[in-house]
Formats: C-alpha cells, sequence, structure tokens
C-alpha cells in the first residue's frame, strides 16, 4: 500500500515540476529581454 | 424450543444445488479484457501545454530562438509523454500473458529521459542556470520512474528453461496466432456471411486452444502439433476454397469445404477438452485421425 502512496506521491511531484518549468521557463526568456517584434521602439 | 439445523434447498449440500458448478461456457469474448487507459499518462500529455502557448507567443513576438527551444522542449515532453503511454500498455500485455518476452525497447526509461531532458531545457530557460536545470531534470527523470516504475526487463514463465527454449515457445505460439489470422484474413475474401462466421466461430475456438498453450506452456509439443497439423491445415484449406470459390462458385466444392469446417470444429472441440484433461495418448489418436482426414481432403 504504501508503494501506491509513494508513486502518487511521486506522479504529483512530477505535474507540478512539469507545469511550472514549462510555465517560468517562457517567462524567464521572456524577462531575460529576448527579442519582441511587438515591443519594438 | 427446538433449534432448527440450518439449510435449505439451495443451501450447501441442499437438495437444489447442483453437485458441480459448471463454468461458464467460453466464448470468443473470454479472453477479451477491459484495457484501462491510464489516466496518469494522459496528465502528462496536459502539463507541458503552457510550453505550445510560449511557442505560440514567441512566433507572435518574432522571437526565432525562443519559438525553436520552446517547440523543441514541448515535442520532447509529448513524446516522453507517448513513450510512457505505449509502455504501459506493453506492460499490461506483458503481464497478461504467461510467457512473454520483455519488450524489446524500455519504453518507459526513454518517457522518463525525454520528460527530464524536457524539464531541464525548459528550467535552464527559467534562470540560465545549468546547475539548477540539471537538478531538475534528474529530479524529473527520478520522479518519473518512481512515478512509473521500470519497463519489464527479463522473460517470464517457464522457469528452469534457457532463454532459447522461452523464445521458441512464445514463437510457436505467436506463429499459430499468425496462422489463424491467415485464415481469417482468406475467409473475408469468401462474400459468404454464413461461411465466413463459421470460419470466424473456428478461428475464435483455436484461440482458446492456443490460451490454453500459452497458459500451461511446459509441453510445447502441443502447441507445434497443434500448429502443423490442425491450424496449418485449416489455413491452407480456407485458402485454396477462397480461390476456388471466387473463380468458379462450384456447390460441391462448397458443401466439402463445409463438411472438413465441420471435421475441424469437432476436431477442435476435442482438442481443446483433451488438453484440459491432460490426455495426450488421446490426442496423439486424435491428430493422426485428422491427419489422414486431411491427406484425404488433399490439403
Amino acid at each position: 500500500m504504501g508503494d501506491r502512496y509513494l508513486r502518487g506521491l511521486a506522479y504529483l511531484a512530477l505535474a507540478l515540476l512539469v507545469a511550472f518549468s514549462a510555465v517560468e521557463g517562457p517567462a524567464g526568456w521572456r524577462d531575460a529581454g529576448r527579442p519582441s517584434a511587438t515591443a519594438r521602439p | 424450543v427446538t433449534a432448527k439445523r440450518f439449510g435449505g434447498t439451495f443451501s450447501p449440500g441442499g437438495q437444489g444445488r447442483p453437485a458441480v458448478v459448471k463454468p461458464p461456457p467460453r466464448t470468443k469474448w473470454s479472453r477479451m479484457q477491459i484495457r484501462p487507459r491510464s489516466l496518469r499518462a494522459t496528465g502528462l500529455f496536459l502539463f507541458p501545454t503552457p510550453l505550445l502557448f510560449g511557442a505560440l507567443g514567441a512566433i507572435w513576438r518574432g522571437d526565432a530562438p525562443g519559438f525553436v527551444w520552446m517547440a523543441a522542449t514541448y515535442a520532447a515532453l509529448i513524446l516522453g509523454a507517448g513513450l510512457t503511454r505505449v509502455g504501459i500498455a506493453a506492460q499490461a500485455e506483458y503481464e497478461a500473458r504467461a510467457v512473454a518476452k520483455p519488450p524489446a525497447f524500455p519504453r518507459k526509461l526513454f518517457g522518463a529521459a525525454l520528460t527530464g531532458l524536457g524539464v531541464g531545457v525548459a528550467s535552464f530557460f527559467a534562470a540560465f542556470d545549468p546547475v539548477r536545470a540539471l537538478i531538475f531534470g534528474a529530479a524529473a527523470a527520478v520522479l518519473h520512474v518512481v512515478a512509473f516504475g521500470p519497463d519489464p526487463m527479463r522473460a517470464k514463465g517457464l522457469n528452469g528453461l534457457d532463454q532459447d527454449a522461452i523464445d521458441e515457445a512464445i514463437t510457436r505460439v505467436e506463429t499459430a496466432r499468425a496462422v489463424v489470422a491467415d485464415m481469417t484474413r482468406a475467409a473475408a475474401a469468401f462474400g459468404d456471411r454464413t461461411l465466413e462466421e463459421r470460419v470466424a466461430a473456428l478461428a475464435a475456438s483455436a484461440e482458446q486452444t492456443l490460451a490454453m498453450i500459452e497458459r500451461d506452456p511446459r509441453d510445447l509439443r502441443r502447441a507445434r502439433r497443434f500448429r502443423a497439423v490442425y491450424l496449418v491445415g485449416a489455413r491452407d484449406a480456407t485458402v485454396r476454397f477462397a480461390q476456388a470459390w471466387t473463380h468458379a462458385r462450384d456447390p460441391d466444392a462448397r458443401a466439402e469445404y463445409e463438411a472438413l469446417l465441420t471435421d475441424l470444429e469437432t476436431h477442435f472441440a476435442a482438442h481443446r477438452d483433451t488438453l484440459a484433461l491432460d490426455d495426450r495418448t488421446a490426442l496423439d489418436v486424435e491428430i493422426e485421425v485428422l491427419r489422414d482426414r486431411l491427406r484425404l481432403e488433399g490439403v
């Protein structure tokens, strides 16, 4: 039974890790001032 | 107060209960199983969605490098999710069989590697920090392995036999299945519903026998003889009849073929029952009889 909980927790952590890195990556890339066609002066 | 002994007509040992409960009849659906789709694996397809929007946003901003890494990372994560899903299906297949080789390609482990790679790349671009990327990527890969488990790596069944014998056993049952599939395909050319259904019933019956052989594969000679004598004969007869029947609809040929089908049905059923009884001597006699019969039919 403990094994099931461990698997569930690992899955939850994996889901959060994937989702957050998928949000954070693009955000960090934009914040680093990467080229932006629309924001050009 | 007098005590009354418990028990009625349908109690154990009662009058209304048959001595032996018969198992439900086997049908062609007996081997079918509900194969649950893994919701967890499906979830893996959804979590990287922000990257997809990020990639679309990069196109909108005219940010080509951003688009490339986001699209590539999204693709890696989706490919990883897909590998995980087929890996789970392959493992279910492996677990459903009594004798099985491990999947040739460790899909779940490669899924874990791709997931780790995707998470690593995405975290790298969040802060441009390779250490952080490495840690998160490794964590994702490890969590994936813990959550979904590794792939089955060893052949199972037939303990004590060497690898070659296991391979041979599996190959025999698989070849026999292919012969049955050939027969069913040939029957599709008849254009005759009645005959097609009879062949389908015969195929289902053969499938049951194969399942029995697979469940108890110690005596592999059975599998070989069942295939070599019954199945190949049935297939060849079906293929030849299909050719003859499409060229000239000869009622005599049809009657003969139907007689052969009846024979095969009887013998398949007998073979199955014999297998169930593990009565080898009777089986040999049956095989001899059918072999003669097939020889007479010119198959």
